[in-house]
Parts: C-alpha cells; structure tokens; sequence
C-alpha cells in the first residue's frame, strides 16, 4: 500500500510501506524484489547461492577482517556466516531492509557473538583514535540505508561522531570505549543510543535525515 | 527504566558488543511482553551504519573463495528443488511492475505458508535413504542424570545435515538446555555446535535436526552436553550425555 508518511502520491513516484518497519519507493521496492539473491536461495535456486558469494563476499570478508582477531579467524567467521545466510535466506524479507543491510547485519550478529567468545581480542589498530576510522560516505557511492544513516552519522556531534565509530566500525566494547575516550560508560551508552535510534528513526520512516 | 527503555538497551547492546545468555534471556522475555518493539530494528540500523562507515569492500583471498564455492555447490546439492521452480517463475512473470512487486511478495509469503514441511522424522528417513548417509548408534554414558537413553544419528557429509533421535532423554529443567557437539578432522579443540535443544520427556521419542554452526570436514563423533539454556561456544564437555562415533 502507499506509505501515509506521503498520502496522495500517484503509483510509480510515490512510497510504499509495504511493511510496517520500513518505507520504500517504489523503485527500491521493484529492484529488491528482481534482484534478489538471497530470495532465490531460499527457494532452492542453486546458481543464486554461489552469486550470493559473488555479491557479498567482498562485503563479509571486509566485515569479519576488520571485527576479527585474526586473518584466520576471520576465514572462520566469514564461512560461518555464510552458511547462516544460506539457511536463513527465507527469512529475507526486501521489504524491511536492503539484501546488503540484512547480509551485513548477519555478519555483524555473528562476529560479535564470536568476539564476546573469544574474550573480544581487538586488533591493537583498534584502540588508536578514531579519526583513523574513515568519514561517512556519501549516497552516490552507498545504498539507500546506509546513505541514510551517513546522513545521520554526519550530523551527529564530533564526540558522539567518535564513540560511535569506536563501537560500530572498530567493534569496540563499550567499557573499551571508556577505557580509551575517558568518557564515562554511562555518557558512552547514551551516545550510541541515540544515534542508533535516530538512524532506526530515519530508516522506517524513510525520511531525510 | 520501563521495560520497553530495558528492550532498546538490551537491543542496543546486542547490536554492538553482543549479550550474555543471562541477558538474551532477559531479552526474549521482554519482547513478548512488548510486541510491538521490532526485535531487528537495532540491528538493522548498526548494520546500516557500518556500511556507511565502511571502505570500499576488499576481495577475499582465493583460498577462501574457493572454500566457500565448494561448501556452496555442497549445499546446492542438498537443497531442496520443487520450490526452485516457483521461484523461477515468480520472477519470469513480471509483468506490470507496480501490481507483480506486490503480487511477488504476497505470493512469497503465501507460499511458505503453504507449502507442506516434512517432519524431522519424515526427514530424517529420507535422508537416511541417500547412499552417501551415515548412521550411528548412541553408546553408552555412564551419566546418572540419563540413565538408558538410547537412539541413534544419521549424518550426510554432502547436505552438511543431519537427524538425532532418541529414547529416554529426560526433559531438562528451564535453565539447562541439550546441546549438540559435532567433532571432525580438526579434532575435539575446534569441535563445532550442531543443535541446542529440549526433550518433551523420556517416555517420548524425540528426533532433532542437526545444523553445524561452520562447514564441517569428516565428520567422526558426535556428542551432546548439557549446557545453559541458549547453549555456549565454550563447553567443558563435563556434562556429556551421549556418544556416536561414525565408522
């Protein structure tokens, strides 16, 4: 159905909340569903689960090399992960998230499993400061979501800007985020907060940030 | 704090640093008491604002690659094929782009509801039917708490799939869950987490699917422990229940 985030647009131009966590247009919504890899695996299309590697392969090894504790682990990680994606395909539902937001958060939730497991042996690279970290990009060169939450990223004050690329690119605890900022954990949990929510916020509604 | 403010805190942190099994218990109880938190949405956005923050993506190594091709053609095979041709068709007939992306999606979700699931017993006979499928029976475990427990598992290399069945397994306590530990050619240092499951009770025969957390290579044994409930990557083994050894 069209979204009532934007009542009374005409079909084809307008958005669709199809789902009730996430607001597409309608140009999102028909290439999700055309291309579809993950989709395809879940109905048993065998050629879709080696062009799953094809497509995201470069994605989850960037992933599990920079969350991992080393090039071995992350060689692990990277076929655990894609195995769970495999069994998991038909859980994939385009009208929630992009293919490459739902693959990246699977490689997220394991690798962090991974890491609280093996007592989280961050890379020394990682405690350095967080300007090594590289800027938000910009839409031209990611999807939609992740455009969006670069948006939000941006906007965010430089210390909230820090902790959170401290957390979410460097894989960083929260008390190692403490540890290393000298900001108390409290403030450290408040920033995340409130840049996760805000970016969730934007994501379902499918505003400008 | 209300709940609903504990559920985001709890989300946030899984989405980030990960949670305990205490807490993902604390998790799973406040979300049914507040359905209307979407579960994903906390991690959905990490995941989107990784991307943002990430490079451009680097290649795998070919080693790696060419693992993951090997383990994918496996699964291939062992995937099922009726429902293939549905997907196949589904997207073949798009037509008129705005009512087939609906129809698309309806008919996906239908679908799945739709179509008949074998049972894991009906399952597990047809696995066992393949010629490339081993079978092993439960050996004896001087464990007082499982006194008799007897059975078997069924394993295919292949489909990297596989079927416990048992008799006489007790029903555990809230707190204790069984868990399935697969051992193969790297030996019992990296044995691998092959199910997390309960018993409806020792007078009822109970058959569980198997699903290996990594790809396995020759599989040898299989044993399982009992753990705290949601299981753990770092068992002791203390707890064993039952042992197969596949010939």
């Amino acid at each position: 159905m069209l979204c009532m985030c934007e009542p009374g647009e005409r079909m084809g131009v307008g958005r669709y909340h199809l789902h009730p966590r996430a607001c597409r247009t309608f140009t999102e919504l028909v290439g999700l569903v055309q291309t579809s890899v993950l989709q395809r695996v879940g109905t048993g299309d065998g050629a879709a689960v080696r062009e799953c590697i094809e497509r995201y392969g470069g994605l989850v090894w960037s992933l599990a090399r920079r969350m991992a504790a080393s090039d071995a682990d992350a060689e692990d990680a990277v076929q655990e992960i894609f195995i769970a994606l495999w069994k998991g395909a038909s859980r994939f539902d385009p009208a929630v998230a992009s293919e490459a937001t739902y693959v990246s958060m699977i490689a997220r939730r394991r690798l962090i499993d991974r890491a609280r497991v093996s007592g989280r042996k961050i890379k020394p690279e990682a405690l350095t400061d967080a300007s090594a970290a590289p800027a938000a990009r910009s839409g031209a060169e990611t999807g939609e979501e992740a455009a969006k939450a670069a948006r939000v990223v941006q906007e965010l004050p430089a210390e909230q800007q820090r902790v959170l690329r401290l957390s979410i690119y460097q894989g960083l605890s929260h008390d190692q985020i403490a540890q290393s900022t000298g900001l108390p954990l409290g403030t450290v949990k408040t920033h995340i907060r409130r840049a996760l929510l805000r970016v969730r916020d934007i994501l379902e509604k499918g505003g400008a940030a | 704090m209300s709940n609903a403010d504990r559920v985001y805190d709890l989300l946030i942190q899984r989405a980030t640093e990960g949670l305990s099994a205490a807490e993902a218990r604390e998790l799973e109880a406040l979300l049914k008491e507040h359905p209307e938190i979407d579960p994903e949405s906390m991690d959905l956005a990490a995941a989107a604002v990784d991307q943002a923050l990430a490079g451009p993506a680097a290649p795998m190594p070919a080693s790696l690659r060419a693992k993951l091709e090997r383990a994918a053609d496996d699964w291939s095979r062992g995937a099922s094929g009726p429902v293939a041709v549905i997907g196949k068709r589904r997207v073949a007939a798009w037509g008129w782009l705005a009512a087939a992306a609906c129809l698309v999606l309806a008919v996906a979700g239908w679908w799945s509801k739709l179509s008949p699931v074998a049972s894991p017993a009906e399952a597990r006979q047809t696995l066992l039917a393949r010629a490339d499928t081993k079978k092993a029976d439960w050996g004896p475990w001087d464990n007082p708490m499982v006194p008799g427990v007897t059975g078997d598992v069924v394993w295919n290399e292949a489909t990297q799939s596989g079927y416990m069945r048992f008799k006489g397994l007790p029903t555990n306590d809230a707190s204790k869950a069984y868990q399935l530990w697969i051992v193969d050619e790297r030996g019992m240092d990296q044995r691998i987490s092959g199910a997390i499951f309960t018993s409806p009770g020792a007078g009822q025969e109970v058959v569980v699917p198997i699903t290996p957390q990594i790809h396995t290579r020759n599989v040898g044994a299989f044993a399982v422990t009992v753990e705290d409930a949601g299981g753990t990557w770092v068992s002791d083994m203390k707890r064993r229940v039952v042992f197969a050894a596949l010939k």
